[in-house]
């Protein structure tokens, strides 16, 4: 019975410090691009949420957009602390006009590729990689992710 | 009049080559076929058990190979038995093996060239009669990996598919916790694309993954059970309907997701790789030992699941003898002959159960 005990105690304790939470993947929103604007009066945070669903004739892939005005950076943090069903680690780009070290570590992202924009504007901007691609390319690349993360979806919050 | 059948084909340890005759309920007539196969220095002691049936018991090794202790073991642990009736070999064999210890350390056999292999190895083999089954010990963990077919073909060949063995092993027991696992808490093990493949498997599906992987493996093991208990006509018509058209069905109703279908799947045939009913149930009990573990840490139960696997096959007792043999303790000339085959090895028998190494000496 000691054993029993135990054994449940020690899984308790294992399961709240150590394991990460229970969620199921249906729950889960996959983003795989950000994009973080610093403008003079905060920032604008756009998600892109890949939303995979299985019909006849195969996988079918449709994208969900969150968008988020925030004066600090830290406040999109604590809301993404709260929102925890929001999975980040999969992110594959990151488009910003800030150094984005900061915004990197603090969320845990370590994104495939990483654009930089040298101004604060919508398109047509010069665009500089930090993975050493071609950045003609790269320019391509980014303006498609700016367009598509400024054509927000007006039904996602 | 003849109360026993005639000597028939092997129907449950089937073999592509090699001899097709089984044991039958006849200890007389089994003990022949073992006589007729090893006619020099073959050993026999009999005697009765049961205080109603009173069955003849034989416990047979080959004097000169085997180890005197063992038999000595065996005797006396047959002698401490005090039963009503021995119905069949498994009574002897519940009776001999500890009730704590989850992995068999007897194998039940019907085949009288894996006695003769086990006799020659140095093995003893209890014959029971009415029992078509002998029993052979002590059996060692990584018997259970081995067929009498694995003898009948080249070593490179049999190499091959010992590793497959080993790999459906793993594969039966971890793949329902690791699919928990990494869909539930440890998203970060899986590949981008894979994670969005999964996640597109699990749309619509209303119920937690874990209840949905026990849902698939009661269903399954109902299947299995119904299939084995009708005939075969009606067995192959309920497999047909309950592996396909419910399967299917439930797919499309979006009670269960496609992929779980596939990870229960692969993970209870791959379970049938082993011909030992007993090892396919201990398989089975960790299979949903490591689910639970993997549906409330994730991965790192799983990670617990394989270490308590790990001391309980060491903990296993065998007659004395390490169950784990030749990994633990290792033996690099046994090894040759464990998860792959060298032909090399020939020359030699097991040094952990025989004092007499050489082969073809006395």
């Amino acid at each position: 019975m000691k054993r029993v005990l135990f054994l449940f105690l020690f899984v308790l304790l294992l399961q709240y410090f150590f394991v990460p939470e229970y969620r199921e993947l249906n729950n889960l929103v996959v983003i795989d691009k950000i994009r973080v604007l610093k403008k003079e009066e905060g920032y604008t945070i756009s998600l892109r949420e890949v939303v995979p669903k299985r019909e006849n004739n195969g996988i079918q892939y449709s994208y969900e957009y969150y968008h988020y005005q925030v004066a600090r950076l830290e406040d999109f943090y604590q809301d993404m602390r709260q929102k925890k069903r929001f999975y980040f680690r999969k992110v594959k780009s990151l488009s910003s006009n800030m150094n984005t070290d900061e915004f990197r570590y603090r969320l845990n992202l370590h994104p495939k590729t990483i654009y930089h924009y040298s101004t604060t504007g919508v398109s047509g901007v010069s665009v500089t990689s930090s993975t050493g691609c071609d950045v003609s390319s790269v320019g391509t690349s980014a303006s498609t992710v700016l367009s598509e993360s400024v054509q927000l979806n007006p039904n996602s919050s | 009049m003849n109360l026993f059948r005639n000597i028939s084909t092997v129907s449950g340890e089937v073999s592509v080559t090699g001899p097709k005759d089984a044991f039958i309920e006849n200890i007389d007539t089994n003990i022949g076929i073992l006589k007729k196969r090893i006619p020099k220095s073959l050993k026999v002691d009999s005697f009765c058990k049961g205080r109603f049936t009173n069955t003849s018991i034989s416990i047979i090794s080959v004097e000169g190979v085997v180890d005197p202790k063992l038999v000595s073991l065996v005797q006396n642990q047959l002698s401490k038995i005090t039963i009503d009736g021995i119905i069949d070999s498994s009574y002897l064999k519940h009776c001999l093996e500890k009730n704590e210890q989850l992995f068999p350390t007897i194998t039940l056999t019907e085949r009288p060239d894996r006695c003769e292999m086990a006799l020659l190895e140095g093995k003893v083999v209890v014959l029971v009669d009415h029992s078509p089954y002998a029993l052979i010990l002590p059996s060692f963990f990584i018997d259970y990996f081995h067929t009498v077919d694995d003898y009948y073909q080249k070593g490179i060949h049999v190499s091959f598919i010992r590793l497959i063995r080993f790999l459906a092993f793993f594969i039966s027991i971890l793949t329902p916790a690791v699919y928990i696992a990494i869909t539930t808490r440890n998203y970060d093990f899986v590949p981008f694309d894979l994670l969005l493949v999964l996640k597109a498997g699990r749309t619509f599906v209303p119920f937690p993954a874990y209840l949905e992987a026990i849902f698939m493996i009661i269903c399954f093991e109902i299947l299995k059970e119904s299939d084995l208990r009708m005939s075969v006509t009606n067995g192959s018509a309920v497999s047909i309907l309950g592996g396909l058209i419910l399967g299917d069905a439930a797919v499309a109703a979006g009670i269960v997701s496609p992929i779980m279908i596939i990870v229960i799947a692969i993970s209870s045939i791959s379970s049938f790789v082993f011909s030992s009913v007993e090892f396919i149930q201990v398989v089975r009990f960790y299979k949903i030992l490591f689910l639970i573990l993997g549906s409330f840490l994730g991965l790192l139960g799983v990670v617990f699941g394989i270490v308590y696997l790990l001391l309980q096959l060491l903990r296993t007792d065998c007659f004395g003898y390490p169950y784990l043999t030749p990994f633990y303790p290792f033996d690099a000339y046994e090894i040759k002959d464990s998860f792959i085959r060298d032909d090399s090895n020939r020359k030699y028998r097991n040094k952990v159960l025989t004092k007499n190494h050489y082969r073809g000496r006395l």
